[in-house]
Formats: C-alpha cells, sequence, structure tokens
C-alpha cells in the first residue's frame, strides 16, 4: 500500500469510527450495520484479517448495550469480506482460483467457501462477545432487558 | 454477573485458541495459518487481483544508471530497452523476480540444502540429499574462485540488484500464494552468488547419473562380462552426434549378450554401499526402471536444404515439466551492443538458449560419464577421522551442516566428510567418496553472457570455452549458412585408459583422474557434407571411428533414427516442416519391437492372441491420439521387460537393480535361444523368447480388457497416455495433469507414460536467412509463476498440440508494433 493510500485508509477508518459512534449514540441500528461493515473494509487495508477480532472487540465494547451486538458485528464482518471478494472478483476469475487454492489444500471448494465465510463471522462475533462483556454495567443493562 | 463473566472468559478463550489457529497454522497437520491465507485483501485472493501485469508501471532500481524501458509484449515476454548491458541484466532481474520469485527461491533452497527454511522440517531429507552430494559446497567454491571482474560476476551482481528492487517492492498481497499457503515469508535478499547455486541444482538435473554403481550392483548379480554387454560402452545401433563421412544409413554392431555370470564376489561390498545411493529423489527422474531413457533434441540444416536457403536451428531440450516452467522468455537490448532473445533459467542472469541478430543456439545433454565413486577404507565407521591413501591415513575433512527452520532454529545437524575427491557418502556401514566435475571451480556464466553477443558460429564456439558442466551438445547456427555442434564440459581422463564403469578402490591415488579432455577431443562437426546436424542425447562418437571413452549405455537411438530418417528424405526443408517433427508421432522403437510381439503371437498359433497381434500388426507405430495399438505395445513391453530381465533383481518380489536400454532388449530378441529368456522365478518351466513375448502380449491384452473393457474408445492413447505438468510444489490444484498428447517413448517428442512428467521444455525454430532472423517457439506453462494469472499456462494447450507462436524481436523500442505491447515498465535509478 502506498502511503497516500495508507493516508486514505486511516482517514476513512477514523470517519467510519466517529460515524459509528454517532450512530450508537443516537441508537440507529441500520446506520451502526453500515458503518461497522465500512470499518471492517477500512481496517482490512491496513492490518489484513487483524481487523476481524481487533475491529470485533472495538464494536463490542462500542455497541456493548445493543441486543444482539455478537450477531450485528458478525454478520458486518462477513458481509465486509463478501464485498471484498466482490471486489476481487472483478479483477479476475476467483471462482477458479479457489477451486484450485481448495485442490491444492486437499479440500473441496465447499468446505473452503465455508471456512472463509464462518471465519470472519465467528472472530469477529467472538470478539464482540468478549468486548461487550469488559463493560460488565453495560452487559447487566442488556441483560436486564432481557 | 457470574454467567456473565464466565461466559466472557469462554468467548475469550475461544477467541485466543481461533486467532492462534488463524495467525500460526497446525504445522504437524499441514494446516497453514488460514487468516492470512483467506484475507480477502493481502491473502490468496489478492493473487487475482495480480494476475494482469498494469497497463503501465515506474519502479526506480537502485543501481541502474539510467532509465530503462521494459515493453511486455502480448505473450508476456519482457523485451528490455537499456543502455548498457548491466542495466539490462538489472531489469532483466526486476521482470524475472516479479513473475517467478517463489520458483527463484525454491530453486536455490533446492540446490543450497536450505528448503527446511521454506518448508519446515518435512523437506528435511531432500535438505540431507543436497549437501551430501555437496552441492551447496561447490556452490561456495565456484564463488569464491570467480573472478570478480568477469562478465559473468558483474552479470549476477547487476542480476541480483533487479531482483531485490523488485522484492523491496513486494507487498503482503503480491506475495507469492505458495508462501501463503506454506506459512512463510519469502527470502529478504537474492545475492548474486545463488545464480551459481541454480547452476549446480542444473548440473545435479543434467550430469547426475550414478551409471557406475548401477553396472556395479548388476555385475555383482550377473558378473562383470554380462553387465558390460547389458550396460555397454557401445550401443549396437550408431548414429552418432558427429556424422561419419560417406555414411547415409546407421550401423548395426549386434552382441550376443553373455549368459549371466556367477556374481562377481569382489563387487558385493562396493555394490552393498551403491544400493542406496542410486537414486537420489533430487536428480532427474529417468525412466530406468523401464529401460527407456528420455532426453532432448536439437538439429540443424545447412541452407541447400532448406527452402529459403538458409539456416534453419530445432531447438527441442526435454526436461522434466512444470508449472511455473522452468524457462523464462526474455528479450534484452542494447543499441549497437546486445539484442538477444530467448530463455533464462529464473535465477541466471542472462539467456541460456537463444537468438541474437546473427546466431542461434540450443542444447542436448551429453550425458559422458563425469562421476566417479571410490570406496575409502577409513579408521572409524563410527566417527571416522581419516582415510586411507597409499598406505597412509589421511584426514578427513568434516563439515557440520546445519539444518533451520523458518525461524533460524536448529532442525538437525549432521557431518558430510569430504576426501580429496569431494563429499563421502555412509551406506551400509560403507564410505564411498564422489568425484564429480560440477564440484569443480568454474563460471559458465561467462560463457553464457559472452556468447550471447556473438556474429558468428565461430565467436560463440570461442565464448562458449570457459563452458565446464554439465557436458551440453551446443548446437549453434549462423546467418552466413553455417552449422556446427561441439559437446561442450568438462571429461575426465582415468589412469592407464580404464574408464568409469564400476566403483574404484579408493585407497590409492593410482585410481584417481589424471587430468581432463582437450576441447578438440570432443564430439563435434562443422558444416558437415550431409548438409545437417542431429543431436538426439545419443552416442556422440561411433566407436569404430573415434573410440575415445567420454561415457557408456547412452540413450536409446529412437529419436536420433527418427530425425535423420526425416532429414536425409527432405532436402527442401521449412520451419513448418521442423514444427511438425518436432510433434512426430512414430515410434522408431515400436517399429522395430512391436513385430516380434506379432511374430511370436502367430508362432503360439494360440487363438486367443489373434485380436492382439491384429492390433499391433495393423499399427503404423504412430502414438496418435486415437491409436489403440500404443496402449496394448506399452503394457506388453512392460511385462516382457520385467520378466525377462529376472536375473537383474537381488531377491523375490524385488526390482532389478537397473534395467537395460530397449536398445539391448532388441538385441537380445535377436538371440531366441538365449537363458536371458528364462524366467528363473517359474521353477520347473524354462520360457522362450516366443513363449515369453507371446505370454507378455496376451497378458497385457487380458488385463487391459479387464480394465478397460473391450476394445474402443477407453484403449485410445488419448486416455491412456499423456503427460502430467506437476506445480513446483506439487500443489495438484495448481498442476495440469493428463494432458493427452502425441507422445510416448521413443517417439521424438518423448512421454514418460500416464504417471510421467518429462517432456519437450522448449520448442524453437530459428531461421537465419541472409536477410533476416525468423523464430517461431513455445514452451508448457506461461511466463507468470502466479496460478491465478492468465500467464501462468496460457501457451500450455498450444505446446499440447504442437502449435508454436510467432515471436516478436523487435531491434528497438521505435518499431514495436504497438498493438502487440501489453504492459511497459518504466525503471529508473
Amino acid at each position: 500500500m502506498s502511503f497516500s493510500s495508507l493516508i486514505l485508509t486511516v482517514g476513512a477508518l477514523i470517519a467510519a469510527g466517529v460515524a459509528l459512534l454517532w450512530a450508537n449514540q443516537t441508537r440507529n441500528r441500520p446506520m451502526f450495520v453500515v458503518l461497522a461493515i465500512a470499518l471492517f473494509v477500512a481496517a482490512e487495508f491496513v492490518i489484513g484479517w487483524w481487523a476481524l477480532p481487533v475491529v470485533g472487540l472495538v464494536l463490542g465494547l462500542i455497541g456493548a448495550r445493543r441486543t444482539g451486538v455478537v450477531a450485528i458485528v458478525g454478520g458486518a464482518a462477513l458481509t465486509a469480506w463478501v464485498l471484498l471478494f466482490a471486489w476481487t472478483m472483478m479483477e479476475g476469475n476467483l471462482g477458479n482460483f479457489m477451486h484450485a487454492l481448495a485442490a491444492s489444500m486437499k479440500l473441496t471448494p465447499t468446505l473452503l467457501l465455508s471456512v472463509a465465510a464462518v471465519l470472519p463471522a465467528l472472530l469477529a462475533g467472538t470478539a464482540a462477545r468478549v468486548g461487550a462483556g469488559l463493560r460488565p454495567e453495560a452487559s447487566e443493562t442488556r441483560a436486564s432487558k432481557g | 454477573m457470574a454467567r456473565g463473566l464466565v461466559g466472557t472468559i469462554g468467548s475469550a478463550v475461544a477467541l485466543a485458541a481461533t486467532v492462534f489457529l488463524c495467525a500460526r497454522g497446525v504445522g504437524g497437520a499441514g494446516v497453514p495459518p488460514i487468516g492470512p491465507l483467506l484475507d480477502p485483501v493481502d491473502g490468496a485472493a489478492a493473487s487475482v487481483r495480480y494476475g494482469d501485469l498494469p497497463t503501465t508501471e515506474s519502479q526506480n532500481i537502485p543501481g541502474l544508471s539510467g532509465e530503462t524501458r521494459v515493453l511486455f509484449d502480448v505473450r508476456g515476454v519482457p523485451h528490455i530497452f537499456a543502455a548498457n548491458t548491466r542495466d539490462a541484466y538489472r531489469a532483466l532481474g526486476y521482470a524475472v523476480a516479479r513473475d517467478r520469485f517463489f520458483q527463484m527461491e525454491l530453486t536455490y533452497r533446492a540446490a543450497s540444502g536450505t528448503l527446511t527454511e521454506l518448508a519446515g522440517a518435512r523437506a528435511l531429507p531432500l535438505d540431507k540429499e543436497a549437501r551430501a552430494l555437496g552441492l551447496g559446497w561447490a556452490a561456495e567454491q565456484k564463488w569464491a574462485a570467480s573472478d570478480t571482474a568477469s562478465e559473468g560476476r558483474r552479470a549476477m551482481d547487476a542480476f541480483a540488484d533487479g531482483v531485490n528492487a523488485y522484492r523491496a517492492t513486494m507487498t503482503p498481497a503480491t506475495t507469492p500464494v505458495e508462501y501463503k499457503l506454506l506459512g512463510a515469508t519469502p527470502m529478504a535478499t537474492w545475492e548474486p552468488k545463488y545464480s551459481v547455486y541454480l547452476l549446480m541444482r542444473m548440473a545435479l538435473t543434467l550430469a547426475y547419473d550414478p551409471e557406475d554403481l548401477r553396472r556395479t550392483r548388476a555385475a555383482a548379480l550377473v558378473g562383470r562380462d554380462a553387465a558390460n554387454v547389458l550396460f555397454p560402452r557401445n550401443m549396437p545401433i550408431q548414429e552418432p552426434i558427429q556424422p561419419v563421412i560417406g555414411r547415409t544409413a546407421p550401423r548395426e554392431q549386434w552382441a550376443t549378450i553373455p549368459v549371466p555370470g556367477a556374481p562377481d564376489t569382489s563387487l558385493l561390498v562396493p555394490a552393498k554401499a551403491a544400493s542406496l545411493l542410486e537414486h537420489t529423489a533430487l536428480a532427474m527422474p529417468g525412466a530406468e526402471q523401464t529401460g527407456d531413457a528420455l532426453g532432448s533434441n536439437n538439429w540443424a540444416i545447412s541452407p541447400r536444404r532448406t527452402a529459403s536457403g538458409g539456416a534453419l536451428l530445432s531447438g527441442d531440450p526435454h526436461l522434466d515439466l512444470s508449472l511455473p516452467s522452468i524457462w523464462y522468455e526474455a528479450h534484452l537490448v542494447v543499441k549497437d551492443s546486445l539484442d538477444v532473445y530467448g530463455v533464462t533459467f529464473p535465477g541466471a542472469p542472462t539467456i541460456v538458449i537463444g537468438f541474437n541478430q546473427n546466431v542461434a543456439w540450443t542444447f542436448t545433454n551429453t550425458g559422458g560419464d563425469v562421476a566417479d565413486y571410490f570406496l575409502e577404507q577409513v579408521d572409524d565407521a563410527k566417527t571416522p577421522t581419516k582415510y586411507m591413501l597409499d598406505g597412509q591415513w589421511q584426514k578427513l575433512t568434516p563439515r557440520i551442516e546445519t539444518y533451520r527452520n523458518a525461524g533460524g532454529a536448529t532442525v538437525a545437524t549432521d557431518t558430510v566428510y569430504y576426501t580429496h575427491r569431494g563429499p563421502t557418502a555412509r551406506e551400509n556401514g560403507q564410505f564411498l567418496s564422489f568425484r564429480w566435475t560440477a564440484h569443480d571451480p568454474s563460471n559458465e556464466l561467462d560463457g553464457f553472457v559472452a556468447a550471447t553477443r556473438a556474429s558468428t558460429v565461430q565467436q560463440w564456439q570461442s565464448a562458449m570455452l570457459p563452458y565446464k558442466t554439465p557436458t551440453q551438445n551446443m548446437l549453434v547456427a549462423d546467418r552466413a549458412g553455417t552449422i556446427a555442434i561441439r559437446s561442450y564440459g568438462e571429461y575426465p581422463v582415468r589412469p592407464n585408459g580404464e574408464e568409469g564403469s564400476y566403483v574404484r578402490d579408493g585407497r590409492t591415488r593410482a585410481s584417481d583422474w589424471t587430468g581432463m579432455l582437450p576441447i578438440d577431443s570432443m564430439p563435434q562437426v562443422t558444416n558437415p557434407a550431409q548438409g545437417y546436424i542431429v543431436s538426439a542425447n545419443q552416442q556422440p562418437f561411433d566407436p569404430a571411428v573415434v573410440s575415445r571413452y567420454v561415457g557408456s549405455n547412452w540413450p536409446d537411438p529412437w529419436r536420433a533414427l527418427r530425425i535423420n530418417e526425416l532429414l536425409r528424405a527432405d532436402d527442401k526443408v521449412t520451419p513448418d516442416r521442423i514444427r511438425q517433427m518436432q510433434m512426430d508421432p512414430l515410434n522408431v522403437r515400436a517399429r522395430m519391437l512391436a513385430p516380434y510381439f506379432v511374430r511370436a503371437a502367430e508362432r503360439s498359433g494360440n487363438a486367443s492372441l489373434a485380436a492382439a497381434a491384429t492390433m499391433l500388426r495393423d499399427w503404423d507405430y504412430k502414438y496418435a491420439l486415437s491409436a489403440r495399438a500404443p496402449v496394448l505395445f506399452e503394457a506388453a513391453m512392460k511385462r516382457a521387460v520385467r520378466n525377462t530381465w529376472d536375473e537383474l533383481s537381488p531377491g523375490a518380489g524385488k526390482p532389478a537393480v537397473a534395467i537395460p536400454a530397449s536398445v539391448i532388449f532388441l538385441e537380445l530378441l535377436r538371440d531366441s535361444t538365449s537363458v536371458w529368456w528364462d524366467d528363473r522365478r517359474t521353477a520347473g518351466t524354462v520360457e522362450t523368447r516366443d513363449g515369453l513375448l507371446a505370454d507378455a502380449l496376451k497378458g497385457a491384452y487380458d488385463s487391459l480388457t479387464t480394465t478397460l473393457g473391450p476394445v474402443g474408445v477407453p484403449w485410445e492413447w488419448r486416455r491412456a497416455g499423456g503427460i502430467n505438468v506437476h506445480h513446483l510444489a506439487n500443489l495438484p490444484g495448481f498442476s495440469r495433469d493428463h494432458l493427452p498428447v502425441t507422445s510416448g517413448y521413443g517417439t521424438i517428442a518423448p512421454a514418460s507414460g500416464a504417471n510421467g512428467s518429462h517432456g519437450a521444455s522448449w520448442r524453437m525454430i530459428v531461421e537465419l536467412t541472409k536477410e533476416r532472423r525468423t523464430a517461431w517457439s513455445i514452451y508448457p506453462g506461461g511466463q507468470s509463476g502466479n496460478p491465478a494469472s492468465r500467464r501462468y499456462d496460457d501457451r500450455l494447450e498450444k505446446w499440447r498440440t504442437g502449435q508454436l507462436d510467432s515471436l516478436v524481436v523487435p531491434e528497438s523500442e521505435a518499431v514495436f508494433p504497438k498493438a502487440r505491447i501489453l504492459s511497459t515498465l518504466d525503471l529508473r535509478p
């Protein structure tokens, strides 16, 4: 990544984070989801797959009071990966390549695809669960709301 | 609250475990780190985004003296236009590294015995072999002895500049996918000396042929008299590389194979030691177990026998095929100084096979006897310190070999002991030392670099004089119409006219080599009267004319016979005719051997053999994709060979220690009463030649009927034959297997059968007339090492079907046809 791209990406990351805090404050759920996806996408360009646990953890902390925050974060991570793979598909034949990759790993393409789908949801969702758990008052509030 | 805390802790543990798995993988189970691998931005998928070359790009190379432009044509070939040769090599380094970095590192590590640093402990056996053979040791010696001001050395330095400039731009996204699958990091620096390691790797592929070990083991079973005829110095059909004046047909001189003698007890000890050494997984997989060696072809035709009136040169080297290919195609142009096009090994700084404005050249392997094993006497078999030489103990030189993983931790250590001859190997309690010309200091690159600027055949041949290993039949032609061939490389001279046929006595210096043959003694010819030159790894001299020893047990003559046959019949050869010849499906081996099966079937009177005999009798001996007879013939040959050479098996159920060439099988076929036809494993029955052949044919036919069904489409050669082009690291998804080809053992384009991966690695035709140079070529694969790139295998189908690409060879950037430009790369200091 070039320096200018890095600056742009970090800028987008900060903007998405600020907007996300705002969306959380105003309890704008659709906006929270969209911004969570954007945050995952932007963070992917800076820290790669580590974006899943890191952003997941942060979103868990931020959205701890939200009902279903784990599912939202996991879903956002999965969506972010789907979007990024779709971007790659526009550049070339990703399907054929993933078939070949699966064969080289002695896996079926379906299994590789399943792992690629489960991984972001699992990592980000688990991280969000940990993040939410690190704010006990929020957890209690959420629990009391049932 | 307690439940919440437990849940959080549980989630944290699950998260930590998942993160660990993603980041580290499970090395022992072969699971790569799946986080970086599956990452959609920087992971394996990124290969798809970097599959195509950018339309324009600019980069910096420190050390570059001026702006250098690289135009990639639509075939992905870089045309480098530089201000001087060093800049051209820098640009080449950049281009090759961008397309083939993983291949370069893998090849270097295979030669240096450091694969464990890339692939972990699973690569340890390969690394131990490489170090036991002294590959890294020899590369270090060659590097240390090379002249720092030499052209080859300066080319290596410049090439490394380019490679490292590319390495500095490599990002996680552009890192080759193989590293991600291995969980490895690309090497940080390409050192100039790594090019020397690469040449050692090629020497191992082409010049490591432990013929003496094979013959020693055979003689220990059937005696020297028989072994010397089964693995002879001179082959029974002579169609030599160095033509015999006035001869218009091959010369045949058949011997009677002596009856199997008593085991030669004097060879039992070395044979035992040799048994484990002979087959190295690193060396080129030949076809010793079936007795049908594979190899390369080249031929050139004088102007008076071509349609255009210019010289024609056909390059057709065969190697173990891989994806990406062993070759990388490039064009280097420096105004008024250099204009060379051809292929190089990724990691070598110059063109190896190719052409310039005036001269074209190509190689086949000579395969001479350039190595010997010596049985040494040491003071202590467990921890040796000395070896006996002329009654005196001499100190062994131990070299501690340390094998490390990617993190630098020691995986294993061992000690390789060196005598004055070379490295020793300890097998079955015995020590064999290894003397090999490839270990001697040399700088082949000086020759390659200088030769690219030659204007005539004579200049080219003079430039190649520094070349020492591996021995190659170097064929060259020029615009003036001269054609010539000479075997380059060092051929050892043994004392008292001895031959390197057996493991030698290491206890005396009297066993040592006394020198090397002078260049004038090598097989060679210039502008022969017959008007063409052919080499196909066959015996280079006819012993009736030149008795000099340069090797033995030469590859079968089938390809040489066929090429000579076709050229004798054509005095208006065209480039397209050469293209057809390179793919000629007729198999001389089958033409000479199959009739024996047919006659045996007819004599047997066995009605069940009629269908099989008819199939072979009606066959035109062509390995056409729709032909069915090749399947039957190959299956019958396999059975016949196995049942015939049972005497060479060291015990029940064990494979033969060596299989004679198929031309020796033909020699035996001429002797219907030989005791070799008796299968010793069938006590109480004495087999005859015709009985054995009829049984082999029937067994093959019945077996094929069982496995493939009645004769029909499943019997077609397209299904049963074929060729495999494996990925370098044997990754099945990145390999292209079971490609149907019109090739088999013995055809001009040989293939080693359904499980084989040996074939034509680069086909090139160059026409050199007084007015112009024109060239065509193809290799199996593509320029890119990225499996997600269209350029990874875009030439494969054309190669398989025998088509060639017409090459774009502009002399300057100004005349480069714009429509053929795929990408422009500007390199700046």
